[in-house]
């Protein structure tokens, strides 16, 4: 058994944490895959159908809930759907890929756009691919773009694209700027179509994430010289993690600006991607179930908010602060103390 | 467009950046840290300086006013936001400094409106420059631009204080083994950086239109400036900024004003992807 003698001692190294670079990650806590490597005699992993039966079963009682709930209902639970499959993709590409992404409101605003403006000609399902491929092409191409560029280039250069990225769509006349554009997603069975797709995109990003490209990400976030070692192709799997989150952004972005049936630009300003921060921060960076936790308690946190005026942004901002400075590994850190616990997220 | 007094346009856009981007090089160059909320603090500058200016008071009081604002913003985030995450994760900075710059936008807006502000400038307006158009706002800007990236390259170099900020910076626990305090050292180096970055915004506003949202874009054209030039160069800095205003005036004049906002993610990708360092930055 002395081949997998190397593989253990970086799996273990990878899940205490001691490397120096996960330290430099420091207070930001993500969860380390169980499995980096998988030699034989480890104990596999049996609960993916359990969980897949178990996200269908709620989305099954939720979609039926909110059947019966009436419209206030409705428009929450497509909010939460919404919500929930961007910020999937979002903490994919920073918790999990560890990736310094900050332009999630803008591949959201290409998604809710390529569908709007294509919709009428070509029907909602051509409308849905040609979003969801308008938000991936861009996030595939940043993602080689970023080849040579780490942490904060990373992050400045991605909020650059996502300020770029919202100024052209305002000045492309078929959007109709500032005006706005109507949003056709099935009418009144938005929320539907938003919770099958949250549902999907649970239990794909869930499993994607004990899978080799997850694997793969974990590798990347912790250490890029040892994934590289490991075998693992670095700037393949960043641009994957880039294209994954846009193309769930840009899924979110359609099935948003379905549950608002009207949108603007300013729907998809910089704010979003720092609600969607919270929603991340709260659950817990890279956790899939934290993530859900956090947009839920977003989601109704802001259905006691003042529809107006910026308070919703200045209690993000707190809610960010203060669990960052408390609670830096999120609820996860709340359910589950000892850390090797988070990687059932 | 474009004629003489685009470039001349240009040229006066790019000492602004350079300004802007002072604060922004110092705190890095102290601290290690981007300050995200650069661009908030100028405007920050700005607003101050139009209140006081609106109600009447002279140049000077503006200036000090501005300033004495940004020093505040200053200590507020160094103190406030970062004093709790010293030792965290980079991307626990970046989000809270980014949530800054939300928190300053939504201030701004909630005190002096949507609407754009016009300042009156405390030199002429007209031109007196002919050809590249410069009024004597103008030169005083480039002036005060130069003489600063002047004084602070030479501060750094050579004043102590300059070498405990490099000494922070490079190495944090060698500083404190020699005797620094880094926390002292970062907190003069926001209060500084705060100050320039006020002080910028009161010097750019009476040549510019100034709203809330205006934060963010300064922020990227800086950066754009000091990726373009070098990270952590004084002087770089001022050389990118001007390339990159020429640039924008170029393309506003011929293309669009709107697209000149492309400029700067255009130069960032281009820069990051072919030549890291910089023009005349040392280091990646």
């Amino acid at each position: 058994m002395t081949t997998v003698n190397v593989p253990r001692r970086v799996r273990a190294a990878v899940r205490d944490s001691a490397l120096p670079v996960e330290k430099w990650l420091g207070r930001l806590r993500v969860p380390t895959p169980s499995t980096v490597t998988s030699p034989a005699g480890e104990k596999r992993y049996v609960g993916s159908l359990w969980t897949t039966a178990g996200v269908v079963l709620v989305a099954v009682v939720v979609a039926v809930w909110a059947d019966v709930g009436g419209a206030y209902i409705q428009t929450v639970v497509g909010l939460f759907a919404a919500y929930l499959v961007s910020a999937l993709g979002y903490t994919v590409v920073l918790g999990q890929a560890g990736q310094f992404a900050f332009c999630q409101n803008a591949f959201m605003a290409l998604g809710a756009y390529g569908y709007a403006v294509s919709e009428p000609r070509f029907g909602p399902v051509g409308g849905l691919i040609v979003g969801a491929v308008a938000a991936t092409v861009a996030g595939t191409i940043i993602g080689v773009a970023i080849i040579r560029t780490r942490d904060l280039y990373l992050a400045l250069l991605t909020l650059a694209f996502s300020q770029a990225a919202l100024l052209a769509i305002q000045l492309w006349p078929p959007t109709q700027g500032d005006n706005g554009i109507l949003v056709d997603l099935g009418g009144d069975r938005a929320y539907l179509v938003a919770v099958v797709f949250a549902a999907v995109a649970l239990i794909v990003v869930q499993r994607m994430t004990r899978s080799k490209i997850g694997r793969a990400f974990a590798l990347v976030r912790t250490d890029e010289k040892a994934a590289a070692t490991m075998g693992v192709n670095v700037p393949l799997t960043r641009m994957l993690a880039f294209a994954f989150s846009s193309l769930l952004g840009g899924l979110g972005g359609v099935l948003l600006g379905a549950v608002l049936t009207f949108i603007t630009p300013t729907n998809f300003t910089l704010e979003l991607t720092l609600l969607l921060l919270t929603m991340i921060v709260i659950g817990g960076v890279g956790s899939v179930w934290g993530t859900a936790a956090g947009v839920l308690i977003m989601v109704v946190v802001q259905q006691f908010l003042p529809s107006s005026g910026s308070f919703g942004s200045y209690l993000n901002a707190a809610l960010l602060f203060v669990i960052l400075v408390l609670r830096p590994g999120g609820l996860r850190s709340l359910v589950n103390l000892r850390s090797s616990g988070g990687s059932r997220g | 467009m474009v004629t003489t007094a685009t470039f001349g346009t240009g040229i006066v856009n790019g000492f602004a950046l350079a300004l802007v981007s002072l604060g922004f090089t110092l705190v890095y160059r102290a601290t290690g840290v981007v300050n995200f909320a650069n661009g908030s603090q100028m405007v920050l500058g700005g607003y101050v300086a139009w209140e006081l200016g609106s109600h009447g008071f002279p140049a000077w009081v503006v200036m000090f006013g501005a300033v004495a604002a940004g020093v505040a913003s200053g200590v507020v985030v160094d103190q406030i936001a970062l004093r709790p995450l010293r030792g965290a994760s980079l991307l626990a900075q970046i989000i809270v400094l980014i949530a800054v710059t939300e928190v300053a936008g939504g201030l701004f807006l909630s005190s002096f409106g949507a609407e754009a502000k016009t300042m009156t400038p405390y030199a002429g307006r007209s031109p007196i420059v002919p050809g590249l158009g410069w009024s004597a706002s103008d030169v005083v800007l480039m002036v005060v631009s130069l003489v600063l990236v002047a004084g602070l390259t030479l501060v750094l170099r050579g004043t102590s204080a300059g070498l405990r900020m490099r000494l922070v910076a490079s190495n944090r626990l060698g500083a404190t083994v020699v005797g620094v305090n880094p926390a002292r050292v970062s907190t003069l180096a926001w209060c500084v950086g705060g100050g320039l970055a006020a002080l910028s915004g009161a010097l750019i506003f009476p040549t510019y239109l100034l709203s809330p949202d205006l934060g963010q874009q300064y922020t990227f054209d800086s950066f754009a400036a000091v990726v373009l030039g070098g990270f952590g160069s004084l002087p770089g800095a001022a050389v990118g900024g001007v390339l990159i205003g020429v640039v924008q005036a170029v393309v506003s004049g011929s293309i669009g004003a709107s697209y000149s906002a492309f400029v700067s993610l255009g130069v960032m990708l281009v820069i990051l992807l072919t030549r890291p360092t910089g023009l005349f930055g040392a280091r990646a």
